[in-house]
């Protein structure tokens, strides 16, 4: 008996990969697909960031300027582009591969609008730089701010809620600049 | 990663993790649970790893741990393997010799077992963990883990006899 328990356990072993049979339930990929979120994915890839610069040097050659000086024209420029981001930005920014982790959803935001800051023009003679940072600064970060009786997954779905119309704000911004 | 890079990567690993945790769950609702977000904590991880065998490895363990963590969850209120430790039937010995090794058998053999029995064969027998690894993920003693293996495996060789004896 011992010795055909050893051999039952040899195979076992040495077969363990046979035993990976079942398939999971019908609709699990989808189901796994729901759970990352891609509703509105955005995938800044180098063609992408290099896309939204172009706008703005089409923008200069209209104003007819080498360097973006203040005038009225500007002035108003620059309040309609915040109108633009203040107006309700709809949809929100993917997380993709963030998860349900409040803490990597935040730091995801941080690393966008740090993204956001480096493809700003060089030389900050329009404030972009300012109109920047007044959209994403925050006094206290929301997510000290939420209530530690959320769970951790209610918390990251509300900063991606959050974070993620501050972030289609930007997007446009970057394209009106 | 994109959607597709995603989508490849869990049709690349969601069978092996699925099967892992339904060998530890006995449920497969749970197990595709416990199979998701072992993927899903991937996704999100910030460490990066250097071959697709230490992805594995790492992949492996936390789906274990998650799934032991869901069966603990579930046994809370029950004293968790110990009671199938301390005081078990003795198990009838059928005579002859087991079947010729035969891995769906095998495994239907083992979804009928008692889940501490279930559990501890199939992480020292499928997964490869050694009963310190064990010991640490569930938190039980090593004594009680090797008891409940040693059990486990009269109790499989039985079920299997019988079987074959009709």
């Amino acid at each position: 008996m011992v010795k055909d328990m050893d051999k039952l356990e040899e195979y076992m072993r040495a077969h363990a990969a046979e035993f990976d049979t079942e398939a999971p339930p019908e609709g699990h990929e989808r189901r796994f697909l729901e759970k990352v979120d891609f509703s509105t994915a955005l995938e800044m890839t180098e063609e992408a960031l290099e896309m939204t610069e172009r706008p703005f040097e089409r923008l200069r050659a209209l104003f007819g300027m080498n360097r973006m000086r203040w005038s009225w024209a500007a002035v108003a420029l620059a309040a309609a582009v915040v109108a633009v981001v203040l107006l309700p930005a709809g949809g929100r920014r993917s997380f993709v591969g963030v998860g349900n982790d409040p803490r990597k959803v935040y730091l995801a935001y941080l690393d966008e609008v740090e993204r956001a800051s480096r493809a700003l023009p060089a030389g900050d003679d329009y404030n972009w730089e300012g109109i920047l940072r007044g959209m994403t600064e925050e006094a206290v970060p929301m997510i000290e701010q939420l209530p530690e009786e959320l769970s951790e997954r209610e918390q990251a779905r509300i900063l991606k809620e959050y974070y993620g119309g501050i972030l289609a704000g930007v997007e446009q911004l970057k394209k009106a600049k | 990663m994109t959607r597709a890079e995603v989508t490849e990567f869990y049709r690349e690993h969601n069978r092996a993790l699925y099967n892992t945790a339904l060998r530890i769950l006995g449920d497969s609702g749970e197990a595709e649970e416990v199979m998701q977000d072992t993927i899903l904590k991937f996704l999100s991880a910030e460490g990066r790893f250097d071959a697709e065998a230490q992805v594995r490895a790492w992949l492996k363990r936390t789906c274990i741990r998650a799934a032991i963590d869901r069966l603990r969850e579930r046994r809370r209120r029950e004293a968790f393997l110990e009671d199938y430790a301390a005081a078990e039937e003795m198990v009838e010995e059928e005579g002859g010799g087991l079947p010729a090794p035969d891995a769906g058998r095998i495994r239907e053999a083992m979804m009928r077992l008692g889940e501490p029995y279930r559990l501890v064969l199939t992480l020292v027998l499928l997964e490869g963990l050694d009963y310190a690894e064990i010991a640490e993920m569930t938190g039980k003693k090593e004594v009680t883990l090797r008891s409940l293996y040693s059990r486990g495996r009269v109790k499989l060789a039985a079920m299997l006899k019988k079987e074959m004896n009709g």
